[in-house]
């Protein structure tokens, strides 16, 4: 079985199991196959985490793997890993270019005001990193909403902005967003899933300037993720709660159709006693 | 009642422990701890106020009994001690409320009515005085108005004996009374043990706080110094006399401003009473030997059916069985000085409260049941009636004649220590008596009406109002005699005997056809005594009333006047049962049901003739060849039509040839295609059914077809159909089925290319940067 198949088998799995122990189960095919865990670990979207940058006065930022070195997480706000790590380490994990930290630094200002306006709280953090090409780069937008431990809204936009040529670039945008209901005070209601969904356009970038350029992937990307999430809510309102609707309605049809069977059952009896 | 509360028995004696052991025990602990804690009343300090005659009357009036120091200790001190004041309150209370002995003295019955304004001027002036106690102005009402009321007089009376020394009194009976009060003095010692050892619940105001006022006149020397000396010596402190000056300086000067009452021969019996109250205890103790099992009872007994005997006409005799004893000993002759004595006597009525609920309630129950029987006699009826609220008084001469001087007939009154319960009897047999010819209705309604007649005649009662208003009369007499209040379980089994004659006979039915007897006149007064019925009818909805209202149809001249109705009564009586059964079935809701039944009676009463023709086969038979018949005939007409070939086809080929007319004509282009290309079309569509499952409607066919198939495949696909299968069948079987065999079929088709891996999005999008793992992992 080759190392794709392995691959292959493992996302497989980890789509059946429940995504609640997402984290969990991976960590296990990890151990089974340590030589996964690269992929597996950049592949599998799992809830986010939060953490304090303390050079940027304990502001939160978000943590997943494409901001992590080791055990450490990398801040969108002050550019350091948190814990911080050993020089020798620090040296070797990876930081953007400067220039796309400053897109860094205007995507991060950006997505917070964005996540201000449609999430009314929680974190945004965007990470940027370099791809082969120089006017290529790869980052992640990552949103975080949550009530409470168990109440989790964490939507991942992992991006990859190449360069088509006379100022076209693709924008290919992979969403996922994780979902996550629990209510353990009142009832043992728990709903929760992942949608994963990938979208891609095109859109011509004019300027020579950096800052033009960044200007217009910032408006890109922006309409993009807006345009995905409100999509992929759309979707997750009719994939999760239109389904929990449609369930609903079936147990209530069925004890609707179980009461008209009473019903002829009653009123038969009292023809057959009527003829008595 | 009286039953009910001999059911509660137990609780009243586990009560009565309760409350003897608490005060045991506080006695006993406060005659060992000395209370140093008791402030001096602030009334020491407004003691130039009174007169010194108040006080050496007050003295006096101290010195002589304890009960006045009783009600002035708790009137002044009872909000020093709040533990005496809750064991007192509770124990007072409890005797209020369970107690029957209670009403023994009303206001009504003592007169005291006369002194209540004055007594309560007095607690007000008192009050207005002791501005410091306002606590113990509370205490005054707990001690009860009728107490401090008794004690007001015995202080008058002590007052006036000491100030006037009217030779009016019967020197023997001073003399007794003296004698009485020495023992009294000597005994106090000896008795108060064990009025300490004795419940506070018998008579927990009297003798329970007499107990708490000598000890805290003992433990509160320097408090209230006036009191050692009073009873040392009474002219020595005339300082302290203030106190008691504040205290009585208003009942001299209420009993200044009225006239003396001619009860005054009532002043020494004030010390016969507490005396006699307590010689009774020695007398009562001798007593005892009789009645061993209850010692502590007797000792209140005596005193009580003392009081009681010559109250009550027909106790007469019962009290004289019940305390032979008495007789025995020259005491009882000073209990009958005490008795003839009015007003004092309430005092020995309340001081041997001390009698058990117990040993109250059956002599009460004796009595009522004596009562009962004494009821059913009419002349006893009528000496009650006669005595009803008043009868007492004629009652005492005649048990007191022979023995005690004629005291004032007014002041025996107050002396009626008649118990709650025969009080009430007796007043309920009074009433009854006495009303049932005067206010009948009312006292119908509150007479005889226990609880449980209550219960069991709802039915009746309110008929009896309502007809009351209209015939008073007749009705009256047969309530009146619905047992009153004798008992209750009797009240309940006569109330049950009268209802089930009142169910039986329905007497108020039968007592209005007594009426029309009256009414023979004319038809005004039918016309009056019909809407009596009705009246009655409406009010009564279940009782049978069909029989008045079948009366007046009965009523003859009507028919006779009218002679053409004769005939329609022929036809009325041809058709009674007829009517009978509609009005039958018209109140009952399930005519069908009725009528099918009597359709069943009518086919089972010509059942006998009906086998004859029962042969059902061939009816069916001739029936079925009617039909054919009928259809030969349709289907001839249409074969006329059609044609002659019409007469093998069935009928459905006829009408589906008739349809394909109309729809086979714009069906033309079919026609277009020639037969051999439509014939080559079928067996192309013929082969292709053959090589491919699809068109299969068995799963048999696919199994055949996918031989390549594995075993394990084709036993899923089965296992899937026959659970959809059984899915299915329990909704509609009919439906699913083609599309199970469609799913069936795709799925196996699919199976086998399937497997078409899942489709991951995040595997071909950016991996991140270089990194390292995480050290967990």
């Amino acid at each position: 079985m080759n190392s794709d198949d392995k691959y292959d088998a493992a996302l497989d799995l980890l789509r059946r199991l429940d995504p609640a122990k997402a984290k969990i189960n991976l960590q296990n095919l990890i151990s089974l196959e340590p030589e996964l865990a690269e992929d597996l670990l950049s592949s599998i979207d799992l809830p986010l985490t939060i953490k304090q940058d303390p050079k940027s006065s304990n502001r939160d930022f978000l943590c997943c793997d494409y901001n992590r070195d080791m055990d450490s997480h990398r801040s969108p706000w002050s550019n350091d890993y948190f814990p911080q790590l050993a020089p020798e380490d620090l040296a070797e994990s990876p930081f953007p270019s400067d220039k796309l930290r400053q897109l860094e630094i205007l995507c991060n200002d950006s997505f917070d005001v964005y996540r201000d306006l449609y999430y009314e709280g929680g974190v945004s953090s965007v990470y940027l990193w370099d791809l082969d090409e120089d006017t290529d780069f790869a980052g992640v937008a990552l949103f975080k909403k949550s009530n409470s431990s168990t109440t989790n809204w964490d939507s991942i936009h992992a991006i990859e902005v190449t360069n088509s040529g006379n100022g076209d670039y693709n924008y290919k945008v992979t969403t996922t967003i994780i979902l996550q209901l629990e209510n353990n005070t009142t009832s043992d209601l728990k709903l929760s899933g992942n949608l994963t969904r990938q979208s891609e356009r095109d859109f011509r970038v004019e300027g020579n300037k950096d800052e033009q350029i960044h200007l217009a992937h910032i408006t890109n990307l922006g309409t993009l993720i807006e345009d995905i999430e409100s999509q992929m809510r759309d979707m997750l309102e009719t994939v999760y709660f239109e389904k929990t609707r449609d369930i609903f309605h079936q147990n209530k049809n069925s004890l609707v159709t179980k009461n008209e069977s009473e019903k002829t059952a009653q009123a038969e009896i009292v023809k057959g006693l009527q003829n008595l | 009642m009286s039953r009910t509360r001999l059911n509660n028995d137990p609780e009243l004696d586990d009560f009565l422990r309760r409350t003897h052991e608490i005060d045991d025990q506080r006695k006993s602990h406060r005659k060992n701890d000395l209370p140093p804690m008791k402030p001096k009343p602030s009334l020491f300090n407004q003691m130039n106020q009174f007169n010194e005659k108040d006080l050496n009357e007050a003295r006096n009036i101290l010195q002589d009994s304890d009960l006045i120091e009783f009600n002035e200790e708790m009137v002044i001190d009872g909000s020093d001690q709040n533990d005496n004041n809750l064991s007192y309150k509770s124990a007072y209370n409890y005797e209020k409320t369970f107690s029957p002995k209670k009403k023994n003295y009303s206001l009504d019955e003592l007169d005291l009515e006369k002194d209540t304004n004055e007594s309560i001027s007095i607690t007000n002036s008192r009050k207005d005085n002791c501005n410091n106690q306002d606590k113990t102005d509370d205490k005054t009402f707990s001690v009860s108005k009728e107490d401090f009321l008794l004690l007001q007089r015995l202080k008058k009376g002590n007052m006036k004996e000491h100030q006037l020394e009217k030779p009016n009194r019967i020197q023997a009976s001073e003399r007794s009374t003296k004698k009485v009060e020495e023992k009294l003095e000597a005994a106090e010692h000896e008795i108060s043990p064990r009025k300490q050892t004795m419940p506070s619940r018998g008579k927990p105001r009297s003798e329970s706080v007499k107990v708490k006022y000598n000890v805290e006149i003992d433990l509160d020397a320097p408090s209230l110094p006036a009191r050692r000396t009073q009873e040392k010596d009474l002219s020595e402190k005339k300082d302290d006399n203030t106190m008691f000056t504040r205290r009585f300086n208003k009942i001299n000067y209420n009993r200044e401003e009225e006239p003396a009452p001619p009860k005054l021969p009532i002043r020494p019996a004030e010390h016969v009473t507490v005396a006699s109250s307590k010689d009774l205890v020695e007398l009562e103790s001798e007593d005892e030997s009789d009645k061993p099992a209850l010692p502590t009872r007797s000792r209140a007994r005596i005193p009580q059916e003392e009081a009681r005997k010559p109250f009550i006409p027909s106790r007469g005799a019962r009290a004289k069985k019940e305390i032979p004893t008495i007789d025995r000993s020259t005491k009882y002759n000073a209990v009958k000085e005490l008795e003839s004595r009015s007003s004092p006597m309430v005092l020995t009525n309340v001081a041997p409260e001390p009698i058990t609920i117990i040993d109250l309630i059956s002599n009460e129950e004796e009595e009522v049941e004596k009562h009962a029987n004494e009821k059913l006699v009419p002349s006893k009826r009528e000496i009650t009636s006669k005595s009803n609220m008043f009868d007492d008084k004629p009652a005492k001469p005649e048990s007191v004649t022979g023995h005690a001087p004629p005291p004032p007939p007014t002041s025996r009154k107050p002396h009626e220590s008649v118990s709650f319960l025969t009080s009430l009897n007796k007043n309920k047999l009074t009433e009854t008596h006495d009303s049932l010819p005067a206010t009948p209705k009312k006292k119908v309604a509150l007479q005889g009406m226990d609880y449980l007649d209550s219960v069991q005649l709802k039915s009746p009662s309110p008929q009896a109002s309502p007809n009351n208003d209209k015939m008073p009369s007749p009705m009256k007499p047969k309530i009146s005699k619905i047992p009153r209040s004798e008992s209750f379980i009797d009240s309940a089994l006569n109330s049950k005997l009268d209802v089930g004659k009142k169910s039986n006979t329905s007497p108020l039915v039968k007592e209005k056809p007594k009426l029309p007897v009256k009414p023979t006149k004319l038809s005004n007064e039918k016309v009056n005594e019909e809407p009596t019925q009705l009246r009655s009818f409406k009010i009564v909805k279940n009782e049978k009333h069909d029989i008045p209202n079948k009366k007046l149809p009965v009523v003859p001249p009507k028919s006779k006047l009218i002679n053409f109705e004769t005939p329609k009564s022929v036809n009325t009586t041809q058709s009674k049962d007829s009517q009978k059964e509609r009005l039958q079935n018209d109140n009952k809701i399930e005519m069908p049901k009725l009528r099918s039944v009597n359709d069943r009676d009518t086919g089972k009463k010509q059942a006998p003739g009906v086998p004859k023709r029962k042969p059902t086969i061939p009816e069916a038979l001739i029936n079925g060849q009617k039909l054919k018949k009928t259809d030969v005939n349709l289907k001839g007409n249409k074969s006329i039509t059609t044609g002659e070939s019409a007469e093998s086809q069935p009928e459905a080929l006829l009408k589906m040839q008739n349809l394909a007319k109309s729809k086979v004509k714009p069906a033309v282009p079919q026609r277009k295609v020639s037969l051999p290309e439509a014939l080559k079309r079928a067996n192309q569509l013929k082969s292709k059914r053959d090589s491919t499952p699809l068109d299969t409607s068995t799963n048999i066919v696919i199994s055949t077809d996918q031989s390549l198939e594995t075993i394990n495949d084709r036993l899923e696909s089965m296992i899937a159909l026959r659970q959809r299968n059984t899915f299915s069948g329990s909704n509609t079987p009919s439906v699913p089925t083609p599309i199970r065999r469609s799913q069936t079929t795709i799925s196996s088709n699919s199976t086998p290319g399937s497997s078409t891996p899942l489709v991951h999005v995040t595997k071909g999008r950016a991996k991140g940067p270089k990194r390292k793992l995480p050290s967990k992992i």
